[in-house]
């Protein structure tokens, strides 16, 4: 008897540690939550902000998206969103997502960010199965490549032009690897014919 | 409270003898992520904060915590404590969070925290002081964070520093560069570097305890 006493004098009393402890826990939790969301949905938007540097914009990027038109050639599947950076309701970029079908390994998926003026702004790669050290050139922390693509559109740059140095055009190819930057070159290319075609329902002209 | 004899007991004698190896031991987890200042100063003001709200459940549920269920019992304190300052950590400065997620759980391995419970729960006059503890603890903070400091200055040639203020959301930004000539030890900054300058630390606190000793 006095055993099992003791037992359930001893249970009881950890139960009560547990509650307290939870109760806190659970106190801390609904304080910090919202704040926490809020920290996470930032450092998110700052990743997107990156890749359309120069414009400050009015709106939260990640909760302004649209319905883009399919388009199979660049990966853009049906119900795809872009995201819209606004300054004073006006929409002055987009954040394309795309995908480059043609790369060596498979396909590279990235986002680039285009001014209403249809100019390429940046670029950021999200993934690749290109070859370590040749076609993985292309990330923007190897080198310098991406950069060269700033700036462009396809009024200030030919049809030529857009293609690697090797085929006549104005960028870079990497040693030991063409199939790559070709791959890239051409789907920004027919990206940017894209924005220019749907200019109506992109920027809501 | 009964005394039970099953419980380990940390006498001044035990910690002045064996307090490094106890310390470096203990702090292992921290010691990996010490390499940059602000890892350094916010994972260890994490353990400094955890060790203090520990303590602080410890002593008021003091007349809850039977002998019998004591291990149990610290268990639920010393990880519900590590996770409220993980929360909290996590709403306050989320970017500097990300890299670190793994090693906060780790805390709640360390001797110190268990240490401070055990002085709370005893009244044994030749065990460690809660002042004893908190001063244990402050100097690992104050250790962990210069070595932070140390690791980064030396091993990329700067110190960078940015945060923001929780309470008026005002932030803080300095940056330490050592001049250009200056080519960063790159080895401090891997794993492996943290003991190397743990070992510098020691050897010179121990450089100055002999001359101090000597004299």
């Amino acid at each position: 008897m006095i055993n099992l006493r003791i037992t359930l004098l001893n249970m009881s009393s950890l139960l009560f540690v547990i509650i307290i402890c939870g109760t806190l826990l659970l106190a801390t939790f609904m304080n910090t939550n919202p704040k926490l969301l809020k920290a996470a949905r930032e450092y998110e938007e700052r990743k997107l902000l990156k890749i359309v540097f120069p414009y400050t914009f009015t709106n939260y990027i990640l909760e302004d998206n649209i319905d883009v038109p399919a388009d199979t050639t660049l990966g853009i599947k049906k119900g795809s969103k872009a995201y819209l950076g606004k300054h004073n309701q006006e929409i002055v970029a987009i954040i394309l997502p795309i995908t480059v079908k043609e790369g060596y390994g498979g396909e590279i998926k990235i986002l680039v960010g285009i001014s209403s003026e249809v100019e390429i702004l940046g670029i950021k790669i999200l993934s690749h199965n290109e070859t370590t050290g040749l076609g993985d050139k292309i990330e923007p922390e190897k080198s310098d490549w991406l950069l060269g693509f700033v700036g462009r559109s396809l009024a200030n740059t030919t049809y030529t032009g857009w293609n690697i140095k090797k085929d006549g055009g104005d960028f870079d190819q990497f040693t030991g690897a063409t199939i790559t930057p070709r791959a890239v070159i051409t789907t920004l290319r027919n990206v940017l014919t894209y924005v220019e075609n749907n200019q109506e329902v992109l920027f809501k002209k | 409270m009964t005394k039970n004899s099953h419980t380990l007991q940390f006498n001044k004698e035990t910690w002045s003898r064996d307090q490094l190896p106890f310390l470096i031991i203990s702090f292992g987890p921290i010691l990996i992520t010490t390499t940059t200042f602000s890892n350094a100063l916010i994972l260890s003001g994490a353990f400094l904060l955890t060790l203090i709200l520990s303590t602080i459940l410890v002593y008021i549920l003091k007349r809850l915590i039977y002998p019998e269920i004591k291990s149990l019992s610290l268990l639920v304190i010393i990880s519900s404590s590590v996770t409220i300052v993980e929360l909290i950590v996590q709403a306050y400065s989320f970017e500097n969070f990300l890299g670190l997620e793994a090693f906060f759980p780790l805390i709640a391995t360390n001797f110190l925290i268990l240490t401070s419970m055990e002085t709370v729960l005893q009244k044994n006059s030749s065990s460690l002081t809660k002042y004893d503890v908190f001063k244990l603890g402050l100097s690992g903070f104050v250790v962990l964070v210069s070595l932070g400091f140390a690791r980064e200055l030396i091993g990329t040639g700067k110190v960078f520093f940015d945060t923001t203020i929780p309470v008026n959301s005002s932030s803080i930004v300095f940056e330490i560069s050592l001049p250009q000539f200056y080519s960063p030890l790159i080895l401090l900054t891997l794993p492996s570097g943290a003991f190397i300058a743990i070992g510098l630390f020691l050897a010179f606190f121990n450089s100055i305890k002999s001359e101090t000793d000597c004299t």
